[in-house]
């Protein structure tokens, strides 16, 4: 099979019915992804900016994407005390920001909360929720502690479409506006950006792996129950039968979200009663999982 | 042919007819191409290249979690 260009094909992109070689393929997706960070003006090169990584192909894309541009890239690794799981992805980040030269901090959900993840789960919590609240406010607490101007993650389009697919599923209507493209300026957050928000996950996995990113593929435990994982299999089904729907998705959900933000802007933040950090009532939701989890409040911040 | 194939799940060798492609692998297992991108003997392919006697196939699963 080839590439119009004549070179052999190494994948298909059934949504535009192209067959790419691997220079048009990388063309393709970097192209792409400049797109996204220029239309939504996501970074400049002034800024300093503090990646999140997992050890997973996305987010060493990403890492890779802004280190290769020449962005000022520091990259953090968090630690969410998983058994089996966070071991095997860590090395991979060390290898590839040691190979690059690329700053790392690694920082455990036990140091700065007091309980890791297993520890939730074995209290009864839901382990995706305890992960996601401390995982959001330690990237923007250490990002600002750290005076990085903006957060950039590896979130794909599957991961796009699907969490706001959720968020419609179950009512949460302000959520999704917090979807909308580009970011926020939110006084105490660091604005956080998501430059690969319109690469399939399966072109991530391409372009790790022509680059040679060192990524593991270590499955999370947790990630195969729960309602994401419905959400995604949907989409899959849709997507083996209609190729080009989560690109429509996401483009019409970005002209919802657009609209949905206006709506929900302006409600200001409230500052923390006990971290001082950004939240919506009295306390954060890092600081409620960190009493109820029965530790004792560290002195974080 | 006998082809060697490996994923994160799993590994084994499947018995194809002389001309197989990379799609006999999935047939044949049973996989779904959407869900995977595979390397043979460590280069992208696509399902309609063909394989050889011996030929290494990895998968690498689109769908992760975390
Ligand atoms: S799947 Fe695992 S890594 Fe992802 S949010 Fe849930 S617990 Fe955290
Ligand atoms: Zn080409
Ligand atoms: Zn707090």
């Amino acid at each position: 099979m080839e590439c119009e260009c004549g070179r052999k094909a190494v994948i298909e992109t059934r949504y535009n019915r192209k067959k790419l070689c691997d220079r048009c393929f990388v063309e393709m997706y970097e192209k792409r992804v400049w797109r996204t960070i220029r239309y939504n003006s996501l970074l400049e090169k002034s800024d300093r900016i503090l990646v999140g990584v997992s050890g997973g192909k996305d987010s060493l894309a990403v890492l890779h994407f802004l280190a290769q541009n020449h962005f000022d890239v520091t990259a953090i690794t968090l630690d969410e005390g998983i058994a089996g799981y966070r071991e095997k992805t860590l090395d991979a980040v060390e290898d590839y920001c040691q190979q690059n030269s690329i700053p790392l901090i690694v920082v455990p959900f036990k140091e700065a909360y007091g309980s890791t993840v297993d520890e939730a789960v074995r209290k009864g919590e839901h382990p995706c929720s305890v992960c996601g609240v401390f995982r959001r406010d330690l990237l923007n607490s250490k990002a600002s502690e750290l005076g990085f101007t903006k957060v950039a993650t590896g979130h794909n389009l599957d991961d796009e479409v699907q969490a706001m697919l959720m968020n419609l599923l179950r009512s949460e209507l302000p959520r999704l506006a917090r979807c909308a493209p580009g970011f926020e300026e939110v006084d105490g957050f660091v604005p956080r950006v998501k430059p690969l928000r319109e690469c399939p996950e399966r072109e991530n996995i391409a372009y790790a792996f022509l680059n040679k990113l060192p990524y593991s593929d270590a499955e999370c435990p947790y990630s195969k129950s729960g309602f994401r994982a419905a959400v995604r299999d949907a989409l899959n089904g849709i997507e083996e039968k209609h190729p080009g729907s989560k690109q429509a998705l996401l483009k019409n959900f970005d002209e919802l979200t657009t609209i949905l933000r206006k709506e929900y802007a302006g409600k200001p933040f409230r500052t923390c009663a006990r971290c001082g950090g950004p939240c919506a009532g009295d306390t954060c939701k890092a600081c409620e999982f960190r009493e109820k989890l029965g530790e004792p409040i560290s002195l974080l911040g | 042919m006998r082809v060697s194939v490996e994923s994160r799940d799993f590994s084994t060798t499947v018995n194809l007819p002389n001309g197989a492609k990379l799609a006999d692998v999935y047939r044949s297992l049973n996989l779904k191409e959407e869900t995977y991108l595979a390397s043979v003997d460590g280069t992208l392919m696509t399902g309609d290249d063909p394989l050889a006697e011996g030929s290494k196939v990895k998968l690498l699963p689109v769908v992760s979690g975390g």
